[in-house]
């Protein structure tokens, strides 16, 4: 029974995602994350056309549309010129069947609930606040250099967030996400800086270095002293008509850090102790493609782990792909494949995940999504999953 | 005047002097400088008609026999009086080359314009960048005629490709103009006695003003020593310094005549715009703004990862409109794309999503980024008649009309652009396509009236020309007839690949 619950809240808290960008979108428009996300990193708040334009019109089914009402006044975040409003909430279902278990367990959960608050104080200065009721919080100032949309831009983002690293999908409980320590609840502290010149991007910031959920990021203080975390990612996109292609990598080194990835937690040896100081590095590449109605999300990632009180290092290999296509406005498939291997032998530990899911946009600002998905390996399980979506 | 660099001779002729009747002004302008060469001009479409009998020399500085500048429209400023009747004025295409290069008209005049090449021609006029008309004239021999309203000067191109091709149609307000010869000489007659400042004009030096009087029944002959160090480069205005500038409207012909109804009218709609401007702005802010930009200017910032460019509103050049070609669109006109969007670009529907009070709202606020809707009452919207009988008969007529008009040198042969021998550029000088029209997505609209009003009115800031002087209202319909049969359905192929949205 105790194994049962246990089981059932690592699935739940597993799939609990926060507000994250829809690589898929990027990969078939051949945008970037700034044109629907505030952040540009991507993920949480959407920009004015993210939630005005392109939640509203460019995601929802078309069936059906009817003139609007003049009683009605149209929904807009945007309060005033200077200060808007977003909200990110999931409801699901989840019935997940262990191949340890004899009997099944389902449970309604509400996964994410987050209300956003975006202020522009200038033509170069904004404020966000994302609190979170299951995921934590952000808070960040953004610093822009050009006052008017450029291509070449420079970005300083200071306070609490998301380090940029890969492709920032909204399924949380990926491999290459929650997987490798860049679950919802994995924010950090420090500054981050973001150079755009046209289809490049480069992101580079310095961080504390901490996993998990705590607001004065305190992890290590005891041992760790100018010690932090050095994340960076670069992109670069480009196309020909309805070929949209980006591309690029990831970097994650953090010095001294207080725990191990969560890649290895689970078979890491007994005599190790993490809390002396973990040096990590996380490398990863990632791959978008779109053509027409079709895209691919692809990343991999390769972590290592060096550990203070001594043995070996132990490296590790995560990677997630996506296959979707928009068979109509507001109706997505997808089929998804996973696959995490914490000691580079695709053997013994190795787990592959392998999924299908439909995703429907029944209207602006509001999604359903089912989703089957079996695990091949040591947490070898069935899953199945509906929630529903409401974002602005 | 000496510090300008202007040498001025004021010569009274022998006459005798009656204190009634009136003057005139003789005169030639000089150019001072080094007359330079005329350099040929980069001509790389329909070469075998285009560059038939040698180079296409440039025009910008033409100077003759004992330097004497041609080319320059020389008018007196600040004249408020009623001018003498307006003429018809011609404007040629022959040799890819208009014929005059510069000219100028009394405002009410009609410029008779012609085509002598067996090329396509696509004249296209601004004044200060804002359409005046976009006609197509694809046939050789056809003249079509245009009302020169709009004082000031009118830049002619053509947008088939001729890229060297140009032309200036300084529109003035008054009778009191003329522009210099090759010789560089001018007359300006029918003055009455007075003092006046006489303006000089050249589309490559620029401006200046020389002070002359004008005695009765007497010739006054000035000369201009015209360069680039005696002219001012600033917009062409028609009132001196000394006065207050002259108010001239888009409608205000043929003379100036600035009537006081006129006034209180334009002071009305301008008062009319600040209350439209100041309750659609959020609403603009909010729904409009990521792409079209704050300013309206077409520079939002989601505007670079848009299939097309968003318009810009700050020029009043509305692509989808009801009206002739040249004439500001209508309020309708804005609301209707609002709500249905623009098939085939980003630009999307919101009537499923915006009340129509908020929809006409968001119509006015983009009216108010341009002058240009207020500066005279809304024009009317043209008629499209009752469809013909759309039968196998009118669609083989339809079909002579497309090759007659040469449709296919911008769509292609079967419609599916490209077609075009030369790259097609709009109004802010990025490259565009010619509709795909096999897709049989119009940006007008699915309707057959749709595409009839295209026809007729041309699509604004796109090299798309209105074609509404060439063909009859039933010739129209059956080009209509023929377009829709180029449409077949979509396969796999553009399924995948095509970056249009439906």
């Amino acid at each position: 029974m105790i194994t049962r619950i246990l089981l059932a809240i690592v699935a739940l808290t597993v799939v609990a995602s926060s507000a994250s960008a829809m690589p898929r979108f990027a990969a078939r428009t051949g945008a970037d994350c700034r044109l629907c996300h505030v952040n540009p990193s991507g993920g949480g708040m959407r920009s004015r056309y993210g939630s005005s334009v392109f939640q509203r019109l460019a995601l929802p089914l078309t069936i059906g549309d009817e003139a609007g009402d003049d009683e009605l006044p149209s929904f807009s975040p945007q309060i005033t010129e200077w200060l808007s409003l977003g909200a990110d909430l999931r409801a699901a279902y989840l019935y997940s069947a262990p191949d340890v278990l004899d009997d099944p367990t389902s449970s309604f959960f509400l996964m994410q609930a987050d209300l956003y608050t975006a202020a522009k104080l200038s033509s170069h200065v904004s404020v966000v606040l994302d609190i979170g009721v299951y995921s934590g919080f952000e808070a960040w100032v953004l610093v822009q250099a050009a006052s008017k949309p450029s291509p070449y831009d420079l970005y300083l983002k200071v306070g609490r967030f998301m380090p940029t690293f890969g492709l920032r999908d909204p399924n949380h409980d990926l491999f290459t996400r929650q997987g490798i320590g860049l679950g919802s609840s994995d924010r950090d502290t420090g500054l981050e800086l973001t150079f755009v010149a046209g289809p490049a991007t480069l992101s580079v910031a310095l961080v504390n270095g901490t996993f998990g959920d705590d607001a004065l990021d305190g992890h290590g203080s005891d041992h760790r002293s100018f010690e932090k975390a050095l994340v960076s990612r670069a992109a670069v996109g480009f196309g020909a008509g309805a070929l949209h292609i980006q591309t690029g990598g990831s970097f994650y080194l953090s010095d001294n850090g207080t725990d191990a990835n969560p890649l290895f937690r689970p078979a890491l040896d007994a005599a190790i102790d993490v809390a002396e100081g973990v040096d990590e590095l996380r490398a990863g590449a990632f791959l978008l493609a779109g053509l027409g109605p079709i895209s691919y999300v692809g990343e991999a990632v390769y972590v290592r782990n060096r550990f203070t009180s001594g043995g070996d290092a132990v490296g590790g290999y995560a990677s997630a792909q996506e296959l979707a296509v928009q068979v109509i406005q507001g109706v997505e498939v997808m089929a998804t494949f996973e696959l995490s291997d914490p000691d580079l032998t695709l053997a013994g530990d190795a787990t592959t995940r392998a999924g299908l899911a439909a995703e429907v946009f029944l209207g602006p600002f509001f999604e359903v999504r089912v989703m089957g998905r079996r695990a091949f390996g040591p947490a070898a399980a069935t899953d199945f999953l509906l929630f529903a979506h409401a974002a602005f | 005047m000496t510090k300008h660099g202007i040498i001025i001779a004021l010569l009274v002729l022998a006459g005798p002097a009656r204190a009634d009747k009136p003057g005139a002004i003789h005169g030639r302008v000089v150019y001072d400088g080094t007359a330079p060469a005329r350099s040929p001009l980069k001509v790389d479409v329909n070469i075998d008609v285009c560059a038939k009998h040698g180079p296409v020399l440039g025009e910008d500085l033409l100077v003759g026999k004992d330097r004497g500048l041609a080319n320059v429209v020389l008018f007196l400023a600040g004249i408020t009086e009623r001018a003498p009747v307006a003429r018809d004025a011609k404007l040629d295409q022959r040799g890819c080359v208009f014929l005059p290069h510069v000219q100028s008209v009394t405002a009410g005049s009609t410029l008779v314009i012609g085509n002598d090449d067996p090329v396509v021609h696509n004249v296209h006029a601004r004044v200060d960048g804002e359409t005046v008309f976009n006609l197509g004239m694809p046939l050789r021999g056809v003249h079509i005629k245009r009302r020169m309203k709009a004082p000031g000067v009118t830049v002619l191109s053509c947008d088939s490709g001729h890229k060297w091709m140009l032309a200036y149609v300084v529109v003035v307000p008054h009778g009191y103009h003329s522009t210099s010869s090759a010789e560089g000489e001018f007359t300006i007659t029918d003055i009455q006695p007075g003092t006046y400042t006489l303006r000089a004009w050249h589309e490559r030096l620029g401006i200046m003003d020389v002070p002359v009087t004008v005695r009765a029944g007497l010739d006054t002959e000035v000369t201009l020593s015209f360069g680039s160090k005696s002219a001012r480069d600033v917009p062409l205005t028609f009132a001196t310094a000394a006065e207050p500038r002259v108010t001239v409207t888009a409608t205000m012909a043929p003379a100036i005549a600035t009537e006081g109804d006129q006034e209180v009218a334009l002071t009305a709609r301008r008062a009319q715009r600040d209350v439209d401007h100041a309750a659609g702005r959020m609403s603009y802010l909010r729904h409009c703004a990521s792409c079209h930009g704050d300013a309206g200017d077409g520079h939002g910032e989601a505007a670079r990862w848009q299939s097309s460019r968003p318009r810009d509103f700050t020029r009043g050049e509305i692509e989808l409109r009801s009206t002739r070609s040249g004439e500001p669109a209508r309020e309708e006109d804005l609301v209707r794309t609002i709500s249905l969007g623009v098939p085939g670009t980003d630009m999307p529907a919101w009537a499923g999503e915006l009340a129509p009070s908020e929809r006409r709202l968001l119509a006015r606020y983009v009216m108010s980024l341009s002058d240009r809707y207020y500066q005279a009452p809304p024009s009317a919207p043209v008629v499209i008649p009752q469809e013909t009988t759309r039968d196998a008969a009118s669609v083989a007529r339809g079909k002579e009309i497309w090759n007659k008009l040469k449709c296919n040198q911008c769509h292609g042969d079967d419609g599916g652009s490209p077609g075009a021998s030369h790259r097609l550029v709009d109004d802010w000088g990025e490259d565009v396509d010619a509709a795909d029209l096999r897709r049989s997505v119009y940006k007008s609209g699915p309707l057959p009236a749709d595409l009839y009003r295209t026809l007729v009115t041309g699509l604004s800031g796109t090299p798309m020309p209105a074609f509404s002087d060439l063909i009859s209202p039933s010739e129209t319909w059956d080009l209509v007839h023929f377009i829709q049969t180029l449409a077949r359905e979509p396969g796999l192929f553009d399924w995948l690949f095509s970056n249009e949205k439906e």
